[in-house]
């Protein structure tokens, strides 16, 4: 009949169905892998190590304070 | 009869399966459109490192013997003071007295070899005609000092002799201090208002 699609027609979209899924699907994938570090198709395990940079203190070996000492002497009959 | 599904039937649907699928692909790559930074697991590592301080201070730092004279015809006068009480020799020495106090702690984290010396030796200081100018130290807080205190009056003088040779850090403030004793030998020769500088050095 004319109005009919042609069997070649059918094979030429299905195979274009089959084409446009896989490389759909890869894409999807391989994006997936790239970014997000994780997803609902491949967990992965990302590990963060956070260093405190901490300022250094020269080590201080000695030390010296100082007090007082008074007296006041009166003069005396000698 | 059964009927057969019509060509233009299945070619509908497969149309139907590739806007579906391009769909499903645009839907994927419009969800993650940030960088997610998906992470099931964080480690932090925190590193410091704690130099060594030798420090000490001063709480109190100051002891005053007050005003009077050698009362003739005594030659001398001795006064000891510990902190909180005089003793004199002869009695008629009674008029001076002692107050203040100077105490020695350690508020660094390292244990501390303490030495004392005198600015003025002890010509300088009192004058006169044999003066006499002697220190001792003993813990203010029982076992500050786990080395050797200096247990009986020792000449002092401008240079630097032991007060404490191992004195501790304490845990949280105590246990950590040491105290000066001090004694003069006060001629009747001698007269007028007198000052000296101690200095505690720690190593």
């Amino acid at each position: 009949m004319a109005d009919e699609v042609s069997r070649k027609t059918i094979l030429v979209l299905l195979l274009l169905t089959v084409i446009v899924s896989a490389i759909g699907t890869w894409v999807a994938l391989d994006s997936v892998e790239t970014y997000s570090g994780g997803s609902n198709v491949d967990y992965g395990t990302a590990h963060l190590r956070i260093g405190v940079n901490v300022p250094k203190i020269e080590p201080q070996t000695t030390d010296s304070v100082s007090g007082r000492l008074n007296l006041n002497i009166l003069p005396n009959s000698n | 009869m059964k009927k057969d599904i019509s060509n233009k039937a299945l070619a509908g649907l497969l149309i139907a399966a590739i806007v579906i699928s391009l769909s499903g692909t645009m839907m994927v790559f419009d969800k993650q459109g940030g960088i997610t930074g998906f992470a099931t697991e964080q480690n932090g590592t925190a590193a410091i490192n704690i130099s060594g301080v030798v420090s000490i201070a001063l709480p109190s730092n100051s002891i005053d013997f007050g005003t009077s004279s050698v009362v003739p015809p005594n030659a001398y006068c001795n006064v000891s003071y510990d902190g909180s009480s005089t003793t004199h020799e002869p009695a008629a020495c009674g008029g001076w007295s002692g107050s203040g106090d100077i105490i020695v702690e350690n508020d660094g984290n390292q244990a501390a070899n303490v030495t004392i010396k005198a600015r003025d030796d002890v010509a300088t200081f009192i004058g006169g005609q044999s003066p006499g100018m002697f220190y001792k130290s003993a813990d203010n807080e029982s076992g500050s000092c786990s080395g050797n205190v200096v247990s009986s009056y020792t000449e002092l003088t401008t240079s630097a002799t032991n007060f404490c040779d191992v004195l501790d850090t304490g845990a949280d403030d105590g246990f950590d201090t040491v105290k000066l004793h001090l004694k003069l030998k006060i001629p009747s020769d001698a007269v007028g208002y007198k000052s000296n500088t101690l200095t505690f050095e720690a190593s």
